[in-house]
């Protein structure tokens, strides 16, 4: 039997997306491969205290008395592909972080590390510090340059609103330029968040600011994470602009991750709801599936699972599934990381 | 030896004052007052009406590889540019130093260069001899949509 | 330090009834004794008014820990371990349908809450028994949700009292209250406010406590505790308990 045309990138990926392993899910009685393309590891000790107090009042007591052994067991690169084994997961993408103020810092040396503990399991994304630009910019763009040369380094992770930096300021533009020289695609983090020391300010969140660097750079890819949510206030947010930029500019990717837990969306309308938009307006060949994992043990697999019964609601074909759940990630990654 | 009940309750009872001993004080937070004179400037010939958004800022705050710049402390408008009084709290258990970072509402609308408008200008200065209660400070608003952040060298 | 100040109460309580409960151990066993309680021959306790025409002529250790309460002259101590929560408590009888009680109650190390309390016997009936205890304390938590203040905690134990076994619901209901302090420095001198939250814990426990003989007991039960509530969601857990009894008088 010849293997389906999807599964040739994921050769060249050097993975394996087989049926085998139990990866994968079940939709319309179509087996389908997933890649989740937002995942954070770290280490306890590099999240500002603030932010440590945050995230153990989220977690269920008795957890929260000892948060940093939770954390710890699912934010390695062990415990992450843990829980993209639990969930059915082929493939995930560890995000490197420098956001001192909210969320701490993930070294790019940590998902390097990682990426190289589990070749066949992980990719990873490079990210750099912004704090002093002026004077360190130059070195930072030459150190995630390096950063992006090491193997199964696929991509480049933004985050507007936690690094602090306006979305619009043409003195970062060099980011993407570099992106865009190297091939390799920039996730960019829209929308509010309710992290502690968050900037949420428009231009820091509101994907409209981020049009003029779309538009200066045709070559690099741009994934809108998040969809602009609200996270504050649980609402859709800047949806129609991430929209919006998807029709206008062609290297405009969507990622849906984080706004569909049930924390983020607690009715449980806006994760179908957006889904349907994205469908109704043409956009699902755009859009690629994250979670925004692992947070809490057990979350990547919930996330996948709330994805599914929000695509069912939304009326997703099967091949709209696969598209969102492996297939645009394929088709936007897996000729950089093949190589 | 035999101890009768009620002089166990009673030493129980002796003893459970000392129980605050072990603190209980839960947030601590300690605020230090600063009247901020000084004025807000644009460069001769530029625009001058409209609010101007102040902001004052930790220097620094954090530690070792979380160190970073500029954590907000408060948001205020003033009526404009021109000279200014203003008392703040500062939290001094959250950083040091400070920053004023301001900017020019031009457009009224509350945003510094929403997509579509015209150019607003910002400005940004350390203010020197922190801590004091009395402080001074000029920020020459001359940078066209500057976040704090591209304005500041640590 | 506190912590230490309540150990050496449990010890001041643990020590008072070494004279008594051996004279008490000394009293021949009663007459009406049935076949399983002359199964244990160190039971030697004098019966139970309550508990006549049971099969338990005596008040075992099990009993009065499943209660909460321990009758005039009578002590024990116990012990339990669990997830998340273990404890350490003493009480001793002083008559008039009280017990007093020393405790010593944490969570995983972290959380820990040292209290005396008064427990009043509210019924008793051969084979029922409710008591309300009010317990005065100070929780300390330490780490990333550090709290600290005083804790007041009022429960209610319906205990029932089968063969060799006290099946129990214990039903508590914890108030902390965590003060804070802004000092606000200012030109014209220093002020300083204080505010103050308050930290509440839903707390049910279902167990049965066995009489391995009538001085020792083992605890089993399921504690399903909601702490911080409603902020905080909460999984439950479970805990195995050693008590230990006898007369001070």
């Amino acid at each position: 039997m010849s293997r389906p045309w999807w599964l040739i990138p994921c050769a060249l990926l050097g993975l394996t997306c087989g049926e085998g392993g139990g990866y994968g899910v079940d939709y319309d009685g179509t087996w389908i491969p997933v890649i989740d393309m937002h995942l954070h590891p770290g280490d306890w000790d590099a999240i500002p205290p603030e932010t440590q107090t945050f995230l153990a009042s989220r977690f269920p007591f008795p957890l929260n008395l000892r948060p940093d052994r939770t954390a710890d067991q699912v934010l390695s690169a062990t415990g992450i592909v843990g829980e993209l084994d639990r969930g059915g997961v082929h493939v995930g993408v560890l995000f490197a972080v420098y956001a001192p103020r909210t969320v701490g810092v993930a070294t790019n040396e940590l998902v390097e590390a990682g990426v190289a503990e589990y070749p066949k399991r992980l990719l990873g994304f490079a990210s750099l510090r912004v704090d002093d630009w002026a004077s360190a910019g130059e070195g930072e763009l030459d150190r995630l340059e390096e950063a992006l040369a090491e193997p199964g380094m696929v991509g480049i992770k933004l985050a507007h609103a936690h690094m602090h930096f306006r979305m619009d300021d043409p003195s970062y533009f060099g980011i993407y330029e570099l992106a865009g020289r190297l091939g390799k695609p920039v996730y960019l983090h829209t929308g509010s968040s309710s992290f502690p020391g968050i900037a949420l300010e428009p231009a820091y969140t509101d994907p409209a600011y981020l049009e003029p660097a779309i538009a200066a750079h045709p070559q690099t890819i741009f994934i809108l994470g998040h969809l602009g949510y609200d996270f504050v206030d649980h609402e859709i947010g800047e949806l129609e602009t991430c929209i919006e930029l998807a029709h206008k500019y062609g290297n405009v990717y969507l990622e849906p991750s984080a706004l569909g837990s049930e924390g983020a969306d607690p009715s449980g309308e806006n994760y179908p709801t957006i889904l349907r938009r994205i469908r109704e307006e043409g956009l699902v060949d755009r859009l690629i599936y994250g979670s925004d994992g692992p947070q809490s043990p057990g979350f990547v697999g919930e996330y996948l699972e709330r994805t599914v019964t929000a695509m069912e609601r939304a009326e997703y074909s099967a091949d709209d599934a696969r598209a969102l759940l492996s297939g645009n990630f394929i088709k936007v990654f897996g000729a950089e990381a093949g190589q | 030896m035999k101890r009768s009940p009620r002089a166990a309750l009673a030493l129980a009872l002796a003893l459970l004052p000392a129980l605050p001993l072990g603190g209980c004080v839960n947030d601590d937070v300690h605020l230090y007052e600063v009247t901020l004179r000084g004025e807000i400037q644009v460069p001769r010939g530029g625009p001058y009406s409209g609010h101007v958004h102040l902001e004052l800022r930790h220097a620094r705050s954090g530690e070792g590889g979380l160190a970073y710049p500029l954590r907000r402390i408060t948001t205020i408008e003033l009526d404009g540019v021109g000279p200014f009084e203003e008392t703040f709290l500062v939290p001094t258990d959250e950083g040091e130093g400070l920053v004023a970072y301001a900017w020019l509402d031009r457009d009224g609308d509350g945003l510094l260069c929403a997509p579509g408008t015209s150019d607003e200008l910002a400005g940004l200065r350390e203010v020197d001899g922190f801590p004091a209660h009395a402080l001074e400070v000029t920020i020459l608003l001359e940078h066209p949509c500057a976040g704090a952040e591209i304005l500041y060298a640590p | 330090m506190s912590v230490a100040v309540i150990l050496s109460l449990g010890t001041f309580f643990l020590g008072a009834p070494a004279g008594p409960a051996d004279a008490a151990a000394s009293a021949s066993a009663p007459a009406t004794s049935t076949p399983e309680v002359a199964e244990v021959p160190d039971e030697e306790a004098p019966p139970s008014p309550h508990t006549r025409g049971l099969g338990v002529d005596v008040e075992s250790v099990a009993h009065q820990a499943a209660a909460g309460f321990s009758g005039d002259g009578r002590w024990q101590v116990g012990a339990s371990a669990g997830y998340p929560w273990w404890g350490a408590r003493a009480q001793l009888g002083v008559g008039h349908g009280l017990s007093t009680a020393v405790e010593l109650q944490s969570a995983l190390a972290r959380r820990w809450r040292p209290a005396i309390g008064l427990t009043s016997l509210w019924l008793d009936r051969p084979r029922v028994r409710i008591s309300g205890e009010l317990l005065l304390g100070w929780l300390f938590q330490v780490g990333e949700l550090a709290r600290r203040g005083p804790n007041a905690e009022l429960r209610l134990r319906l205990a029932l009292r089968l063969r060799r076994a006290a099946p129990y619901l214990m039903l508590g209901s914890q108030h902390t209250l965590l003060a804070s302090r802004t000092t606000i420095e200012a030109a014209s001198g220093t002020t300083v406010r204080w505010s103050a939250r308050g930290e509440w814990t839903g707390w049910a426990t279902l167990g049965v406590v066995a009489a391995v003989s009538r001085k020792w007991g083992i605890d089993l039960a399921a504690d399903l505790t909601w702490v911080d509530a409603p902020a905080t969601a909460a999984i439950p857990g479970a805990h195995i308990g050693l008590v230990y009894g006898g007369f001070w008088r």
